[in-house]
């Protein structure tokens, strides 16, 4: 069963919605869909109410969508208000991609694709290898009128995709192309290792090679207006791609950073429970900490601690008892009467 | 009309636009509770905009303080009318299901 609430508009958000261009419904309804699935991720509509909890705002640039969390008929049910759409749909999707990077990355489970296979089949058990390389969320925002297939320019199209993370990346990939979708210049998928090789070819802008493997390219990366298509800021998080011929590197694959922070914390304490009294061994310190711990000896020798002050106490004691025993035995055998009495 | 290219982002709030809004918030029907939530708002994106040199503090805060403002009236409606649904449609039913 789907944990989803269904979304209900209101009349007049509904009307308001039929009326929208198909860009903006589609971003309306991908603000939506990270609305049902986790509908408490969005701030409260008003702050200072205490009563407004279920009035939640769901906002991406200028679109605002207000929804109730209606639960005892459990869906969500709609209000919203655009301002000037169509003049801020470029800067809104900064807005939703980091919307998306906020929102979706710790539910990213519940998503489904749209376009291309679902995101279920990348995620597998937390902590297996089982996790697929980059899966599309939601894909080709184009505007109204435009083209995807062959128009580029200033009053072109744009692509807008969203990513899962791939197996060697940490964190969520959010890209917004700047070129227009039938290039295609950085979603070619290594076949290899199944990453994305990350290619943006706008304005001298570059981040990832395609065939090479090598390294985390991070970049965020301003595409000017002067690549004529979308100013916007992109970013993308991507380990790169195999090179030619050359073996797959070695790299752990983890499941999303939550659920494993989650998975190693919980074996931590399983560990721990099973052996209380465990130390990891000089075999698994690492430089630091054996520098560390070298100082910490070196500067420990120059202290006596108490407990060596006992320690030495103890073991000249135990030297010195059978003489003291003896001593004791001569005096008793001298003075009759006298007894002796040792504590150790 | 507006005829500005819809792949454009939108241009950044005016300079002036804080205090157009913090007039807006002091007019509002919820002013006694709004305004210090938007000084404590804005103070706070002032602080991070000048440690980081950069003003998106700032316009997130104008984005969502006009988004606030703008819905207050269809909210307010809403819950006058006892978040009354009748009338809803689903989502699907507009748009139909996802491609």
């Amino acid at each position: 069963m789907s944990d989803a609430w269904p979304v209900r508009l209101s009349a007049q958000a509904g009307n308001y919605f039929a009326d929208l261009p198909a860009a903006v419904q589609e971003m309306v309804r991908d603000l939506l869909d990270l609305a049902s699935h986790s509908p408490l991720d969005f701030p409260q509509g008003d702050k200072t109410d205490p009563d407004g909890v279920e009035l939640r705002r769901a906002s991406v640039g200028s679109l605002t969508v207000v929804y109730l969390i209606n639960r005892q008929m459990r869906h969500l049910s709609c209000h919203w208000r655009s301002g000037d759409t169509l003049e801020s749909i470029g800067g809104s999707i900064n807005q939703l991609s980091s919307a998306l990077r906020l929102h979706c990355w710790p539910n990213w489970r519940h998503w489904s694709s749209p376009t291309s296979t679902s995101i279920r089949e990348g995620v597998g058990a937390a902590g297996t290898a089982s996790m697929a390389g980059w899966s599309f969320i939601s894909s080709a925002v184009t505007p109204p009128g435009a083209n995807a297939q062959s128009r580029a320019g200033p009053t072109g199209s744009y692509s807008m995709s969203f990513m899962t993370s791939a197996p060697h990346c940490s964190r969520v990939a959010v890209a917004v192309s700047p070129v227009p979708i039938a290039e295609r210049a950085w979603t070619t998928m290594c076949p290899g290792c199944r990453a994305a090789a990350v290619q943006l070819s706008a304005d001298g802008v570059a981040v990832g090679r395609r065939g090479a493997c090598e390294g985390v390219a991070v970049g965020v990366a301003p595409v000017g207006a002067a690549a004529g298509v979308l100013a916007a800021s992109v970013v993308v998080v991507a380990k790169g791609v195999l090179g030619d011929g050359a073996a797959a590197p070695v790299v752990p694959v983890w499941p999303p950073q939550a659920a494993r922070a989650r998975t190693v914390a919980a074996e931590l304490r399983d560990g721990r429970d099973r052996r209380p009294d465990a130390l990891p061994t000089r075999a698994l310190r690492d430089e630091h900490e054996n520098q560390a711990l070298a100082e910490y000896e070196k500067l420990a020798a120059k202290v006596s601690t108490t407990g060596q002050v006992w320690r030495s106490a103890i073991e000249r004691l135990a030297d010195a008892v059978p003489a003291m025993l003896q001593r004791t035995t001569e005096d008793s055998e001298s003075v009759p009467g006298a007894s002796a009495v040792v504590v150790v | 009309m507006s005829a500005h290219p819809i792949d454009f982002p939108a241009p950044p709030p005016a300079p002036n636009a804080g205090a157009q809004l913090r007039a807006r918030v002091a007019a509002s029907s919820r002013a006694e509770r709004w305004t210090p939530a938007f000084e404590r708002d804005w103070a706070h994106a002032l602080e991070g905009s000048r440690q980081t040199f950069d003003l998106s503090p700032l316009h997130d805060v104008i984005r969502e303080w006009r988004s606030r403002l703008d819905t207050e009236q269809a909210v307010d409606a809403f819950i006058a009318s006892g978040y009354d649904e009748s009338g809803s449609v689903a989502l699907e039913e507009v748009l139909g299901a996802r491609p």
